[in-house]
């Protein structure tokens, strides 16, 4: 395998196509420059964006920016928790469970991996709100009095008054995500050699044990990496659940900028925290993923 | 009789389509018992109404076949405007220009972190201002933008493996670098990327819901005007998502099928 | 045949289909404790499904096998007590690639038999000192040679302390001048007492070590004879042809 394009040069030498893109560049950043100054005439005013967005309430509570990127977080924390849960019963189920049970594990993948995600939480929101909640009792559990909530649940959950949307929140997500988790695990548990379990079966392993530490630790060393981009995903995705008005950072975000009027400032911010929470968590992620694989020299 | 199910193709079409359809109806079923609990009156017999409208004999689209159109529309435009800016994205980044390299990574990083509906937000509320663009340009140029930088990767992947016999194949025949690439490279590199390119358009058409938070009347629009006026919502949920569901899938197989017999070839 | 000891494994007309493809036909076969058999054949006759069928990695759909007396009908897996009594060693020895050598080897008698860590490992010594590798103990398995790496299997195996070895061409996947030592190392054990059956194309191993040889043609069993009088004076056509083939390949080798 070699490519046929692509030798790549060891020094550092700029070449004839260097020289188009840059004129390219500067004329694309000199055009938009032209367009937003005079063209549209737009008053950037990033002084007032930063304050706005970081001004705290006339109490001294948290800034409602902030507010939103907490939210994201438990978002993405706890949708992720479940979505693994979720995940990998899927998974598994796809791959070692009977037949109805593979036919209903591989259903749930097919139908939520192919039909658009927004479309699934408009139908998810209104089921949850109007089945989910009652059957569950947990809008009981919500319209507890706020004060019961300790500090440490507010630190988990947010503030209590804004539990039910979180939870909408994070049921939204990780049932989306838990569809693509669940393949990413299939695929892994498939991967493993036949032999693998025939030689645990040979020895006498009982089957859990089978799993646990023949299987399992061998299938995570290969799900590892694909598994890394699905939380990633997962955290972009929890932005559309700002349409049913989750209140996390798309939704926080466009709240202040149509109410600041600064669409340019607040949007740009908000595309910036985004990039840095995705950023971040994928060199986390890689980190960890690249500790807990370590002795998996030959799969590398 | 027994024979037509043994037939790969049949058993294809079972487990593709008929499982998930079958299973899909049970849960609606159960939803539909469900609503019914709370009182929830079902209305389907509206629907038809939605999807195909007839007046004096004659039929035209309803509002949900509309929004299809549109949604193909749209997603027909981003994909040709996808494979442009994926191949660009995939030349540069194989390319021996550091600048190329650079702002193929630069524009790989910033959509893969970033969400997709920020990104249409971005360039709705900032960059199409700021270019004039109007509202369907600004969802073609997010959508491609989007996926473009997933289908850079199966470029770069497609032309990194073409062999490099082949090329000095080509060379030694005496052909030119022109017929080299256009006869010999790029049937090579088309077969083996049709079924990921395939996958591609399925995402695209799953993406292009996210437009209808700029007001553009695809299905998904259609579907939430629809039950803003009627509130049939589970009736066009339900309608809307097989409607999608029917798109992708048909897709898919139509991928999945091209790999076998690319496998097969 | 073996009309002296009892036997620990027998085939009661033993049929088994994959789909429309009959794999076992009518397969008769009595192996009597601490016997060492080889069983040889064409590729696709039925060799491996046979040796599977003892330790239930393939279950049969007619007849009976009996292990140990316990009598297995249609589709039965392996009774719980009989687990781990029953090693298999694989043609692509199969271990565990995420652990050390010692925890290979150790796991089944920690999992299985109960054992705590210390006695499991030192029992995994002393068989690794068996197969000659008690200094690779702390290795990955991709770290060794195949034939070291069989040799392991060979030793994880006899943790379990098993009555009955299976061996599924052990030396096929090996680089020709590993298959001496793994050879070496299974030929020391036939006075372990140790029922020992052995898939292999190992026409000189056969002879030197087996007490039986077993030819499979089309899933049938056509001869069985003792090696002598197997290789000298084979009785069936199809065993002559098949010995011809093969005694001429290595000649020609
Ligand atoms: N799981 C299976 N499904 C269908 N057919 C199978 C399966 N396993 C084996 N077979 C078929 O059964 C026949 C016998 O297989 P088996 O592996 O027992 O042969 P063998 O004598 O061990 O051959 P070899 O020397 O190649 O290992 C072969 O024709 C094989 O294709
Ligand atoms: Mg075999």
């Amino acid at each position: 395998m070699t490519s046929m394009i692509g030798q790549r040069k060891s020094r550092f030498r700029l070449n004839r196509l260097d020289g188009i893109l840059m004129v390219g560049l500067v004329a694309a950043a000199g055009w938009m420059w032209y367009r937003s100054a005079i063209g549209v005439a737009y008053r950037w005013d990033w002084p007032q964006a930063l304050s706005t967005v970081f001004a705290t309430g006339d109490a001294g509570e948290t800034p409602f920016f902030l507010t939103g990127i907490y939210a994201t977080l438990r978002l993405s924390l706890w949708g992720a928790v479940l979505a693994s849960i979720l995940g990998v019963l899927i998974g598994v189920g796809r791959y070692a469970g009977g037949r109805t049970l593979r036919m209903f594990c591989g259903t749930y993948i097919q139908i939520l991996r192919n039909i658009p995600p927004l479309v699934f939480i408009f139908i998810f929101y209104f089921f949850i709100s109007s089945q989910l909640m009652p059957l569950l009792g947990l809008d009981a559990l919500f319209s507890r009095p706020a004060e019961e909530a300790s500090g440490w649940q507010r630190f988990l959950f947010g503030p209590p008054a804004l539990w039910e949307n979180l939870v909408s929140g994070v049921l939204c997500i990780s049932f989306i995500s838990a569809a693509y988790i669940a393949e990413v695990v299939r695929a892994g548990l498939a991967a493993i050699p036949r032999g693998q379990w025939e030689a645990g079966e040979s020895l006498g392993i009982p089957v859990l044990d089978r799993y646990r530490f023949v299987i399992f630790p061998q299938a995570l060393a290969r799900i590892a990496p694909p598994l890394t981009g699905q939380y990633i995903s997962l955290v972009k995705d929890s932005s559309i659940v700002s349409l049913i008005s989750v209140q996390e950072l798309t939704f926080v975000g466009s709240e202040i900028a149509n109410s600041s009027g600064l669409l340019f400032e607040v949007w740009l911010l908000v595309a910036f925290v985004y990039f840095l929470l995705c950023l971040s968590l994928s060199i986390l992620l890689r980190q960890v993923e690249r500790r807990m694989t370590r002795h998996f020299h030959q799969f590398a | 009789m027994i024979g037509l199910f043994r037939r790969p193709w049949v058993r294809r079409a079972l487990s593709n389509w008929i499982q998930p359809a079958a299973i899909a109806g049970i849960l609606v079923f159960a939803v539909m018992r469900g609503a019914e609990n709370i009182n929830y009156r079902w209305q389907w017999y509206r629907v038809d109404d939605f999807l195909f409208t007839s007046e004096n004999g004659a039929w035209a689209a309803g509002p949900l076949v509309q929004g299809l159109f549109v949604t193909l529309e749209i997603s027909v435009l981003s994909l040709i405007l996808t494979l442009v800016i994926g191949l660009a994205t995939a030349l540069l980044r194989l390319s021996s220009s550091v600048v190329g390299r650079g702002l193929a990574r630069g524009y790989l990083e910033l959509i893969r972190n970033t969400p997709l509906l920020i990104q249409l937000y971005v360039m709705y509320f900032v960059l199409g201002p700021i270019l004039g663009w109007g509202q369907t340009t600004t969802a073609i140029a997010c959508l491609a933008a989007f996926q473009g930088a997933y289908t850079s990767e199966i470029f770069r992947a497609g032309l990194r493996t073409i062999p490099r016999g082949q090329v000095e194949a080509g060379d030694s025949l005496g052909l030119t670098r022109l017929d080299n690439y256009r006869y010999v490279i790029l049937p090579q590199v088309l077969r083996n990327m049709l079924p990921p390119l395939t996958n591609e358009a399925v995402s695209l058409v799953k993406n292009s819901s996210i437009v209808s938070v700029i007001a553009i009347f695809d299905l998904t629009t259609q579907g939430r005007n629809l039950i803003a006026d009627t509130f049939l919502t589970f009736e066009i949920w339900l309608t809307v998502a097989a409607i999608y569901l029917a798109v992708t899938l048909a897709l898919s197989t139509a991928a999945a099928m091209a790999e076998r017999r690319r496998a097969g070839a | 045949m073996s009309g002296d000891t009892p036997s620990i494994i027998a085939f009661e007309d033993v049929s088994k289909w994959f789909g429309t493809f009959q794999v076992l036909r009518d397969v008769d076969l009595s192996i009597g404790e601490g016997e060492c058999v080889v069983i040889c054949g064409p590729s696709g006759s039925g060799k491996s499904t046979l040796i599977r069928c003892i330790n239930r990695l393939e279950t049969h759909d007619r007849g009976t096998v009996r292990v140990h007396g316990v009598p297995l009908g249609p589709g039965e897996r392996l009774p719980r007590e009989l687990r781990g009594k029953i090693g298999m060693v694989f043609q692509s020895f199969n271990l565990f690639p995420h652990m050390t050598v010692l925890r290979n080897l150790a796991l089944a008698p920690m999992r299985n038999l109960g054992m705590d860590k210390e006695k499991a490992e030192e029992t995994a010594l002393s068989y690794l000192e068996r197969v000659h590798i008690g200094d690779q103990a702390e290795k990955y398995p991709d770290q060794l040679s195949g034939g070291q790496q069989q040799r392991v299997a060979i030793a994880r195996a006899l943790c379990m302390q098993p009555d009955i070895l299976l061996f599924d061409e052990p030396t096929s996947s090996l680089d020709p001048e590993m298959i001496r030592e793994v050879l070496d190392v299974i030929f020391e054990l036939t006075d372990s007492g140790i029922t020992m059956v052995c898939v292999t194309h190992e026409m000189g191993f056969a002879r030197k070590v087996s007490d039986r040889v077993v030819f499979m043609d089309h899933g049938e069993i056509v001869e069985s004879a003792a090696p002598d009088t197997f290789f000298d004076a084979p009785r069936e056509e199809r065993t002559r042809a098949f010995l011809n083939q093969i005694l001429h390949y290595e000649a020609s080798a």
